[in-house]
């Protein structure tokens, strides 16, 4: 009984696939992939230019912290009297270290970072957007 | 030399476009043809495949290394004929009942008897196919689509359906006895 409707099921013979076809299915998933590259090209492209605007306050709050805290002054004994400083490098690194702008550093670096990163990802979104690549 | 779906899946997720291009030449006619059959109607199959593969791109992070992917692919295909046809509402939650529905005829000891000649000659046409499995119900319609025209294993067809093997066997005996009533009544 088995063999027997295998005959009568393989007369429903498959249905070839038109060109038209495979290109509605690309063309669907191309375009969902350019509304994707959209929203993100929006959102990052947004935090880099908050990023570039930020870092003009963030370098004169650094430089302000810079020289307020006792950091220039250590270092710029390196370029006005060298031989004090090799003579007591460690105290002197020491120093360095605890008068140091962490906030001000640690602020700095982490808008660096959002702008490298809203950068790349803005520029790889762009290229979606602006120079879509089509399946053959 | 040809690769397989899962290095393709790979390549496409490590940023070569054309790998999904390549899988979805190689299998949208089986899930196209699995629409086909199941639903009976061409544009309604249309719709399913692309879902399908659609489902599949937004989806393929997801897919699991060494996971079978055909039994994957047609998990989505299958899923999205039934959400598409109840949403169309050709379909009834109920036509999915569970193990021991009143869908099915009792379990028969399996008619070992051929079909006559003159139902196996008026099938050539593919007509009866169509039909016979437009008879069965949802559930039995898609193990025979897979198991025949797939040649998918019990097991794959279970994982597909997530049910278990021993149900899906029976399935398949009670759709062949139902075949059987069925083409012999209608001679």
């Amino acid at each position: 009984m088995e063999d027997d409707f295998k005959k009568i099921f393989l007369n429903f013979k498959d249905q070839d696939i038109p060109e038209f076809f495979y290109r509605a299915i690309f063309s669907r998933i191309q375009a969902r992939k350019i509304l994707l590259a959209k929203i993100r090209l929006a959102v990052f492209g947004s935090s880099l230019l908050f990023s570039l605007i930020a870092i003009v306050p963030v370098l004169k709050y650094l430089s302000a912290e810079f020289y307020e805290s006792g950091f220039y002054s250590y270092l710029s004994l390196i370029f006005s009297d060298s031989s004090v400083v090799f003579q007591n490098w460690k105290e002197i690194i020491l120093s360095l270290a605890e008068s140091a702008p962490i906030l001000g550093i640690a602020i700095f670096l982490a808008v660096i970072f959002i702008l490298l990163s809203s950068l790349k990802v803005s520029t790889e979104n762009a290229k979606t957007v602006f120079f879509q690549t089509n399946f053959a | 030399m040809e690769k397989d779906d899962a290095n393709l899946i790979n390549d496409y997720i490590g940023g070569e476009e054309k790998a999904f291009e390549v899988l979805t030449r190689r299998h949208l006619k089986a899930v196209y043809n699995f629409a086909y059959r199941f639903t009976g109607k061409k544009e309604e199959s249309e719709d399913i495949a692309q879902e399908t593969f659609f489902k599949v791109w937004k989806n393929l992070k997801k897919y699991r290394q060494g996971e079978n992917f055909k039994t994957w692919l047609f998990g989505i295909a299958r899923n999205t004929a039934i959400d598409y046809l109840r949403k169309k509402k050709s379909l009834n939650f109920s036509d999915f009942k569970n193990e021991g529905g009143e869908n099915y005829f009792e379990e028969n000891i399996r008619d070992p008897e051929p079909l006559p000649d003159e139902i196996l000659k008026k099938s050539e046409d593919g007509e009866l196919a169509k039909k016979l499995l437009a008879e069965l119900s949802p559930e039995d319609r898609e193990v025979i689509i897979f198991h025949h025209y797939h040649s998918l294993t019990f097991q794959e067809i279970a994982d597909i359906v997530q049910k278990p093997l021993n149900t899906l066997k029976s399935r398949y005996r009670r759709a062949m006895i139902k075949l059987r009533e069925i083409v012999m009544h209608q001679n």
